[in-house]
């Protein structure tokens, strides 16, 4: 298109037309209705987004430039979100692009459709942290009397690798229970704003951060069930329905009109046979207690804590090589594996006075706390988990039979009861939960 | 790993273009202006579907000249729905291809699925009974609820709005008009995208709308340079 590459400059400041503090826009990024994302080159070098806003945005929303210019002045609360850097009215002497800027997206980052489309299965450690990452943009955010408004996947972006989380379009961002901005997406917003009784605000924001925590371990709606499945046309007014006017938790403990269509909806039934009780109850308290209650919604401290715990709890089956969440291991026991069905004793870790699960992902740290190493899989069979040596210590390892190992740093150790690690004289015995 | 049959629970959301290739779209470069607009809105549909994962989507499409005929049927996937140049003549028979779309939207609907969505585009006036299609449409369970947009296409004169003020009866948005290739190109890609988003996640709009209506989000401006005619 012809705009590429072409040379912009800010329209209040008419010298930089003539010296070198111009931008470059160099491509379009992505566009949607609320405007049209570009990269733009600043007179550092230096590669940014640029949002800009049509025309006819600007006119509906006219609070919109007051309301970006003061996020942009006080600044991010949390690293995961595009947060506007400044606001500018940039033009090439003809034409206008009102908006602002923000740090660009890392290509490393994956739609969070992606992943619920099922195009990119995740383990579920990674699905753990994208959430916990998630709870905490969200709780300082919330924290500083701001809110999001429109929690949504469409707004989210993660790395596979690790669970990192981007949070773009904070455009609706405004104090908590302030007016402008959008309602919110259908299906994310909580039933009183789909019924009209309320605004968004940071009560409302709970309600569609649990939605979207949901899906990301369900890979479905929390109330899509029986009720979605006799709808013929999926309609707003059916929406306003089952969102809204009679919204009904799919896993409610004693009303069971709306369980899940095994049918239709396979995915749910699935995973509340893999999901831990722990979690399951605070989705409970969710979508039963907090549905139509937002006081008794669980805020994000409460998530971070029950994630927490999942974390520390997910197991590894060496029979099939699946993540097992498990819901007591205190006093010790055994654990049947969701998939394989195969009864075991989790693999742990020992040093000190600490005792580690393992399961791929887990990250391993000295007695200073300084990471020393990360659970990997076997790239030639998924099945066998082994420690990643990612010091520069070579690692001396006592095998089961007594032969020793040397293991430097990428290489890593296969991990079964019985191995002993040592990192210099920092020891670490690897055994099963008995 | 994957946890092994785990499918996200989708529901079907049939796309439908209807498009006149009549003899007046010969002219000044009109039908390879569709033709290439239709094939360049492929891409940001794909990426439309992939951003609604709970949506299945089928792109069929109607052309009509002297006849109406299926050019896409039955509907593909759009992940490898593949455009093929139509070429103009003849009358403009849009009654009858809304009739044959009414046909499959009574025999051929799945039992769950998402509003159809039913993009337009002509550039002058039905020759053959096309409000009698439209009364069909408008009592058909689907056809109700779908969501319709008509582009006129060609000088604002030529065009026969009161025909596409009607197609998009309940609609928010007025039809489209136009002007220029660039023009259309621009509404292609806004109605194969806002539509399939406003069919498959719902209407998502500012506070002073009800929330409950399925409107279609304003028209973005056209950004590409005006220029050629047709």
């Amino acid at each position: 298109m012809e705009l590429l590459n072409t040379r912009l400059w800010d329209e209040k400041n008419s010298k930089s037309r003539n010296t070198n503090e111009a931008y470059i826009l160099k491509n379009e990024l992505g566009s949607g209705t609320q405007g049209t994302v570009y990269k733009i080159e600043d007179c550092e070098g230096q590669e940014l987004a640029f949002k800009a806003y049509p025309q006819l945005y600007l006119d509906q929303d006219s609070n919109i430039e007051k309301r970006i210019r003061e996020l942009a002045e006080n600044g991010s609360p949390h690293h995961a979100f595009l947060w506007p850097i400044q606001w500018l009215k940039l033009t090439d002497g003809q034409r206008t692009f009102m908006g602002y800027t923000m740090p660009l997206r890392g290509s490393e980052y994956i739609p969070s459709t992606d992943f619920v489309n099922g195009t990119r299965p995740l383990e579920f450690r990674t699905v753990i942290t994208a959430a916990k990452n998630l709870a905490d943009a969200f709780f300082h955010l919330h924290t500083q009397g701001l809110c999001y408004k429109d929690i949504s996947f469409g707004n989210f972006f993660f790395n596979p690798q690790n669970g990192d989380c981007i949070i773009c379009d904070i455009d609706n961002i405004c104090y908590s229970g302030e007016g402008g901005g959008v309602l919110g997406t259908p299906g994310f917003m909580a039933p009183e704003i789909v019924t009209g009784n309320a605004r968004p605000c940071a009560g409302t924001d709970l309600h569609s951060l649990a939605v979207l925590i949901f899906y990301m371990f369900y890979i479905h709606h929390p109330l899509d069930g029986k009720q979605e499945t006799a709808i013929r046309i999926m309609d707003d007014i059916a929406r306003r329905k089952i969102y809204g006017t009679d919204a009904l938790y799919i896993f409610h403990p004693t009303n069971k009109t709306n369980c899940p269509d095994p049918g239709t909806q396979s995915a749910p039934l699935i995973m509340d046979e893999i999901l831990p009780k722990r979690l399951k109850d605070t989705f409970k308290k969710a979508f039963v207690n907090g549905l139509k209650n937002r006081d008794h919604r669980v805020v994000e401290s409460e998530w971070r804590i029950v994630l927490d715990h999942i974390e520390k709890n997910l197991a590894h089956c060496s029979n099939c090589g699946q993540e097992v969440f498990i819901d007591k291991y205190y006093p010790a026991s055994t654990y049947q594996c969701w998939n394989c069905k195969k009864e075991q004793y989790p693999i742990t870790l020992s040093a000190g006075a600490e005792k580690i699960m393992l399961s791929p992902g887990v990250s391993i740290q000295d007695e200073y706390g300084r990471k020393i190493g990360t659970i990997v899989r076997h790239p030639a069979d998924p099945k066998i988990i082994g420690l990643r040596n990612e010091t520069d210590i070579i690692w001396l390892i006592t095998k089961p039979d007594g032969e020793g190992q040397r293991v430097p740093r990428g290489k890593s150790v296969v991990v079964g009861p019985g191995v002993v690690i040592m990192v210099n004289d920092y020891k670490m015995v690897i055994d099963q939960f008995k | 790993m994957p946890v092994p049959g785990l499918q996200i629970a989708k529901r079907q959301l049939n796309f439908y273009y209807i498009l006149d290739i009549s003899g007046s779209m010969s002219t000044n470069g009109r039908i390879q202006a569709l033709n290439q607009s239709v094939r360049q809105s492929i891409p940001k549909m794909v990426e439309a579907a992939k951003s609604s994962p709970n949506a299945e989507l089928i792109v069929h499409a109607v052309t009509f000249g002297s006849d109406a005929k299926w050019h896409i049927y039955p509907g593909v996937p759009i992940e490898s729905f593949v455009w093929q140049d139509v070429s103009a003549s003849g009358t403009t028979t849009m009654g009858a291809a809304l009739n044959l779309v009414c046909d499959d939207l009574e025999n051929n609907m799945p039992s769950r699925s998402l509003p159809p969505v039913l993009v337009l585009v002509s550039d002058g006036h039905p020759t053959d009974s096309f409000d009698k299609s439209l009364s069909r449409l408008v009592n058909s369970p689907w056809g109700r609820k779908s969501v319709r947009i008509g582009i006129g296409m060609g000088p604002k004169a030529e065009v026969d709005w009161g025909t596409m003020e009607r197609f998009m009866f309940d609609m928010d948005v007025a039809p489209l008009h136009a002007a220029n290739s660039a023009d259309l190109a621009n509404y292609i890609r806004w109605a194969s995208t806002v539509a399939v988003a406003a069919s498959s996640t719902g209407y998502s709009g500012a506070e002073e709308s009800a929330p409950a209506h399925l409107g279609a989000p304003p028209i973005p401006p056209t950004v590409i340079d005006f220029g050629d005619v047709f």
